[in-house]
């Protein structure tokens, strides 16, 4: 059970770590939600059987990046006076490791079609971006992403329906 | 032909993937490790008479007893008092002294028409 559910793991460490990634744009952050996504996953459902892993472990995925958006709303609401100085450390962060946050403009101006369409998938709202990752990218059912992200299923539609539309706005407009 | 939207990005996020360092894939690694070794680990078997629920329990039994004791012992110390309290009744009672007096003429008169 353990050999099969480290083959587990290892089979979607990578594409769960660029979710998180995609989702919070901070390498450390999205290691910490995939370490604790496979912490979850592996205490409480390694009993499972196999099949069920690959649902419950985007699951936890999804729970873990959404609390993390929902902390980042709550550290914005409650200790605005730090945000100044969280910017002036990330502006110097950002110096230093050559990484800046992009805003829509930054990814307007950019050239390549690959990075062009990952920069538009960044800038989509949390739940519209959480739902065209696990539709389009990891392959889900509607059933099995309203599942995952604990909605109905007409919620994924709206969702997926409006990333869609947003990508092939933003992608008309860096070609137009 | 464009491509659909949906192969374009499954492309991007694809060639993301590829594109991890191997820094990162290292410390992915390391993590799935740590999830698998120190989750999987068994447990130390708890002390339960250490649990919380069981010290809760246990102070409140202490609790009830402190509380209920003195109530117990009044009442069995009340409950006493009536009871001799009835016996003293009943040795002051004059009928039944009088009955005592006649039995113990009874025995007398008994004894002397024996002798």
């Amino acid at each position: 059970m353990t050999s099969s559910l480290a083959q587990f793991l290892a089979s979607v460490e990578k594409k769960a770590y660029t979710m998180a990634n995609i989702a919070t744009l901070n390498q450390q952050e999205a290691l910490d939600i995939v370490q604790d996504a496979m912490e979850k996953l592996v205490r409480n459902y390694s009993n499972k059987e196999p099949a069920q892993w690959p649902p419950l472990f985007y699951r936890i995925l999804n729970n873990c990046i959404m609390d993390w958006h929902r902390k980042k709303k709550f550290r914005s609401l409650f200790f605005f006076w730090q945000q100044q100085g969280d910017e002036q450390e990330s502006a110097e962060q950002a110096e230093f490791t050559g990484y800046h946050e992009q805003t829509p403009d930054d990814l307007l101006s950019k050239a390549d079609d690959i990075s062009d369409m990952l920069a538009v998938i960044e800038t989509l709202p949390a739940k519209q971006q959480q739902c065209f990752l696990l539709r389009c990218w990891q392959g889900f059912s509607v059933a099995k992403t309203a599942d995952i992200m604990q909605c109905s299923q007409g919620s994924v539609k709206t969702h997926y329906f409006r990333a869609v539309t947003k990508l092939k706005a933003q992608l008309e407009n860096l070609n137009a | 032909m464009p491509k659909p939207i949906e192969s374009q990005a499954n492309a991007a996020l694809n060639k993301r993937v590829e594109q991890i360092d191997s820094n990162i894939e290292q410390q992915l690694a390391v993590i799935r490790q740590q999830a698998l070794t120190q989750t999987l680990a068994p447990e130390k078997p708890k002390a339960w008479w250490l649990t919380g629920a069981t010290l809760a329990t246990a102070l409140s039994a202490l609790l009830i007893a402190v509380v209920l004791f003195p109530q117990w012992q009044e009442a069995n110390m009340q409950n006493s008092i009536t009871t001799m309290l009835a016996q003293n009744e009943m040795a002051e009672d004059p009928e039944l002294l009088d009955d005592m007096e006649f039995i113990y003429w009874l025995s007398q008169e008994h004894e002397q028409a024996l002798l």
